[in-house]
């Protein structure tokens, strides 16, 4: 029997695996700036990783240690296992974590909800996480809706927790927008958005059943700024409609219709020169939490806000916690100390801390974001000095900081989600699976402080 | 006193070997299925090929060698489910015999039947248990929680292909197998054995026996198949696919209607990279082994109608439906209007087959809709071939026309839920955005340029491809080393890339 070149197979496949394991031991090719991958045959036998291990712990600097030692604030180490709990590193003015608990301490008799703002990037787009953050907060505490909705989205469709619908009368100017957007400083506020509208401009805010305590709720607002004066109809569940003359003077203005809402429809009458911003679906009571996510923010366009602006905002809509969780377009592949950036988010909270009295601060790092190197998936170093940054941008402002890199597992935690489908394969962001996994956790690290807070306040001492 | 040195240095590299990761390498995991691109596979296929020719002489050593790794392949893949294999291989094999025993026409149709049982029991069992115990509790008004149940990875292509074998057996076709061990070799051959092609029991069965002869053009054919199915799949489908398409996919509504028209290009590359590129490897190892495959896709984004589509994509499979599926039903005996349902009927279900949710039912029915179309279009306009021969314009715009089609039916095909594919046509007709094309090829110039380097190579003539690969196969047998080590190297290159970020554009 004549095996004709069988055996030239053999070799041929013998000889690549040679030549293959021969350049496993060749050092990596360069050619400019470009450099090859090893080519490494043995690497699933190896147990020992090919990637220097850095040293990647987010460690609190000793200075803040010692100071939130000296304040009594929570600490890690009064924290649950397994918790990543929140630092408040407030100061005696108390602009941390203590203005939502006592709030929410005084929930019953408030006369208003219990408002959190979560301020952030494309990581929150779509209420990702923020969506379950508010279902179980309302679940726990009560109230009911999604709170604040801009008037128009690049991407409607994609929110699950409202059913959102515009038409093209509406001029949208959004502070992250790099041309063709005219955004005018003068109208920059916290939501990053601002509008104006032709006559026959209308938004409809269409309560969902995705989540629970999002069906209906009891209040619908809508807020508009300004010089001009224009007019606008509120149709609530398709039939009771409601008119408002509108007269910011230069000030926020804000004009709210009642009922049991499922479904408002807002629409623009006459427009005599007014900038609008959104509507919300609030409840009167409970817990409220708005989604202020812009697409490629790094949150430093929070300094420009004008002061008059905050205070007016803050006026018609006040925050028990605005909650900063920005970064992830600023941290860059490569360590570094974003001493530039720290300077400005600090700036920008003292901003908002002068012109929002009463109203506390959350820091909220970066999540885990990983790269390949050497083949393997680790995390960026510039995510690791982003945390690093974020805490001491925490610790400078003296509000409280929760670090979401350590909570959501830390390095190798963004490729377990990934795997799991609850994160996109940029190894960066998460999808709606992933929000609700983080929004629980935040929960937790929220409502564990509260009770850590009410315990203490029970004993009579001061929280 | 050197030799003794020499052995106790090579008794020292001996116990120095990382056993326990060479164990967990050769161990079922259920998180790596084995592919025949990944390291792993090539270590185990050198082994293979050395103990392969050195039984060459050996038939029953070499048949039952083969089959162990095959199996040993399939428990890599699917670890205790192998046993499946077992059973679908013995009781085929003896109703087969026995249907060959029986002249008695009833008893070989209780046969034949009890064959269908068996196989598709099982495919049914593990694979649409959940999906109709849904659509069950949905009619009756009743709750199902899904059960726990396993998908033994490739159940569906051994099983038809058992059920080739019966069937033809059955229609008288071909001999049944005297030796167990042939029918055990044939069901569970390793190259065809998880992703297909599906080889027919009567293309196959004669070449077992066959002296094992491996000509110099089956090297270098079946190296080629290899290199270019390894470069569809680790280098164009994979990267196109992390980097872009399934991000897409994701969350369609997050994208503007250019970038997702170019998601679902890239899709329609991406499954044909992935799938044929697959099959290519599958028909070259077996080349390199001295069998001989049919072709499974011939560039199907060239055809002019959807007909000539279904005659290019995954051939094995459209064949096997029409052969023991569409002709069963009657075909086109029956007249007109029953050959139109049951070409609905054959593609409904072969779109199922692709899996167990109604966006395969969907994709499958839309395929069934618009062959039935063109069937009357062919009747009406007495076209024989399904080919249309037009003025030069006129098959441009029928190729263009056909890949938009199948592009249409990629849609419901990939995203599982129906609202999401109506997101994705709603954002190409509503919200397109046609000024974003410079942003987009610039942010994402490297997904971008291996997508047309696919297209590119797909549209290109027969005759160059033709070309390409005789002047391949001629090459002298050093330039197979080569090509195969520069082919594992931009794999290496392309699997350990820097991930690409994600880029929101403005609009």
């Amino acid at each position: 029997m004549n095996r004709g070149y069988l055996h030239s197979v053999v070799w041929i496949v013998l000889v690549a695996l040679l030549v293959l394991l021969a350049l496993s031991w060749l050092p990596p090719l360069r050619v400019g700036n470009w450099q090859m991958r090893r080519i490494d045959m043995l690497g699933d036998l190896r147990t020992d990783s090919l990637v220097d291990k850095e040293v990647l712990e987010v460690l609190p600097e000793a200075d803040m240690q010692e100071d939130a030692a000296q304040t009594g604030r929570i600490l890690v180490d009064s924290c649950r296992t397994g918790m990543t709990c929140i630092d408040d590193m407030a100061d005696d003015e108390d602009r941390g974590m203590s203005a939502l608990y006592q709030a929410l301490e005084g929930i019953d008799t408030l006369g208003r909800p219990v408002r959190i703002a979560v301020l952030g990037d494309s990581y929150i787009e779509g209420d990702i996480l923020t969506d379950k953050l508010r279902q179980l907060l309302q679940e726990r505490y009560g109230g009911s809706g999604v709170g604040f909705v801009p008037m128009t989205s690049d991407s409607p469709g994609f929110r699950r927790s409202v059913r959102q619908r515009f038409n093209k009368a509406w001029t949208a100017h959004d502070v992250n927008k790099l041309n063709g957007n005219n955004y005018d400083r003068r109208w920059a506020n916290l939501t990053g958005h601002y509008y104006f509208a032709n006559p026959g401009a209308v938004m409809s805010l269409n309560g969902v059943t995705y989540l629970s305590r999002l069906d209906t709720c009891q209040q619908s607002t809508f807020y508009c700024m300004g010089n001009g004066t224009g007019h606008v109809t509120a149709t609530i569940n398709g039939t009771q409609s409601q008119s408002f003359e509108l007269n910011p003077g230069g000030r926020v203005q804000a004009v709210t219709v009642t009922g049991k809402i499922g479904r408002v429809e807002w629409r623009v009458d006459h427009d005599g020169g007014i900038t609008y911003l959104g509507a919300s679906l609030d409840d009167n009571h409970g817990v409220q939490v708005d989604n202020f996510a812009m697409r490629s923010a790094g949150g430093d366009h929070l300094r420009h806000i004008d002061e008059q602006m905050l205070v007016d905002f803050d006026h018609v809509r006040h925050y028990d916690l605005v909650v900063v969780m920005y970064g992830l377009n600023v941290a860059g592949k490569q360590a570094s100390d974003y001493t530039k950036y720290r300077e400005r988010m600090v700036e920008a909270i003292d901003h908002m801390k002068r012109n929002m009295p009463g109203t506390g601060f959350l820091v909220v790092s970066v999540g885990d974001r990983e790269e390949k190197r050497g083949g393997e998936f680790r995390t960026m170093r510039g995510v690791i000095s982003m945390v690093n940054a974020q805490q001491r941008i925490a610790y400078d402002s003296r509000v409280a900081f929760w670090n979401l890199y350590t909570a959501m597992g830390g390095e190798g935690s963004i490729v377990r989600l990934v795997e799991q489908k609850q994160a996109n394969l940029d190894y960066t962001h998460i999808n709606f699976g992933g929000g609700a996994r983080l929004g629980r956790l935040m929960f937790e690290a929220i409502t564990w402080g509260h009770e850590q807070y009410h315990e203490q306040a029970q004993k009579g001492g001061q929280p | 006193m050197m030799m003794a040195t020499f052995f106790q240095s090579l008794s020292a590299a001996w116990h120095n070997l990382p056993w326990d990761a060479i164990a967990s390498q050769l161990a079922y995991n259920p998180q790596s299925p084995m592919i025949f691109s990944s390291g792993v596979f090539l270590w185990l296929f050198a082994a293979f090929i050395v103990v392969y020719a050195m039984l060459h002489r050996r038939l029953a050593a070499r048949l039952l060698f083969v089959t162990a790794f095959s199996y040993f392949f399939y428990y890599k893949s699917s670890g205790i489910y192998f046993f499946l294999l077992a059973l679908v291989t013995s009781s085929d094999w003896l109703i087969a015999q026995r249907m060959h025993r029986t002249a008695n026409k009833t008893a070989r149709k209780w046969l034949v039947a009890l064959s269908l049982a068996v196989d598709l029991g099982l495919l049914a069992y593990f694979k649409y248990t959940n999906f109709f115990g849904h659509i069950v509790a949905q009619l009756t008004g009743g709750h199902f929680s899904d059960l726990s149940i396993f998908l033994p990875v490739g159940i569906s292509f051994f099983t038809f292909q058992s059920l080739s074998y019966t069937i033809d057996v059955y229609r008288g076709k071909i001999r049944p197998l005297d030796s167990l061990l042939d029918y055990a070799f044939y069901v569970s051959f390793f190259p065809q054995l998880v992703a297909g092609p599906i080889v027919r029991a009567s293309d196959f069965i004669p070449q077992i026996r066959r002296p094992l002869h491996v000509t110099r053009d089956m090297v270098g054919m079946g190296l080629w198949f290899i290199i270019c199915g390894l470069f569809k799949k680790a280098v164009i489908s994979d990267y196109i696919s992390v980097n872009f398409v399934e991000r897409v996919f994701a969350d369609p509504s997050l994208y503007s209607g250019l970038e997702n028209l170019l998601g679902v290009y890239g899709y329609a590359l991406q499954i044909y990279c992935d799938f044929s590129g697959y099959s290519d490897m599958a028909i070259g190892i077996a080349l390199l082994m001295g069998f001989k495959f049919n072709i499974n896709f011939n560039s199907p984004y060239k055809s002019a109608s959807i007909t000539e589509f279904w005659r290019r994509w995954h051939i094995s499979l459209s064949t096997w439906l029409r052969d023991y599926l569409y002709i069963s039903l009657g075909g086109n005996r029956k007249g007109k209007v029953r050959q139109y349902l049951n070409l609905f009927i054959t593609m409904f279900l072969g779109g199922l087959w692709h899996g167990a949710s109604w966006n395969f039912v969907a994709w499958g029915s839309l395929h069934g809709v618009a062959l039935m179309v063109h069937k009357m279009w062919m009747s009406v306009t007495g076209q024989k071939t399904g080919v249309p021969h037009h003025r030069r314009w006129v098959q441009v715009l029928c190729v263009v026309g056909t890949f938009h089609f199948a592009c249409l039916c990629w849609i419901f095909f990939r995203n599982r839920e129906f609202a999401s594919s109506m997101t994705m046509l709603n954002q190409i007709f509503t919200n397109f955005h046609a000024e974003l094309l410079w942003q987009l090829v610039t942010g994402y110039w490297q997904v971008m340029a291996l997508m047309a380097l696919g297209f590119v190579l797909h549209f290109i003539p027969d005759r160059i491809e033709n070309r390409c690969k005789q002047a391949f196969v001629r090459l002298p047998m050093f330039c197979y080393v080569i090509a195969l080590v520069l082919m594992v190297i931009i794999i290496v290159q392309v699997k350990s890339s820097d991930i690409q970020p994600f880029i929101y554009f403005q609009f």
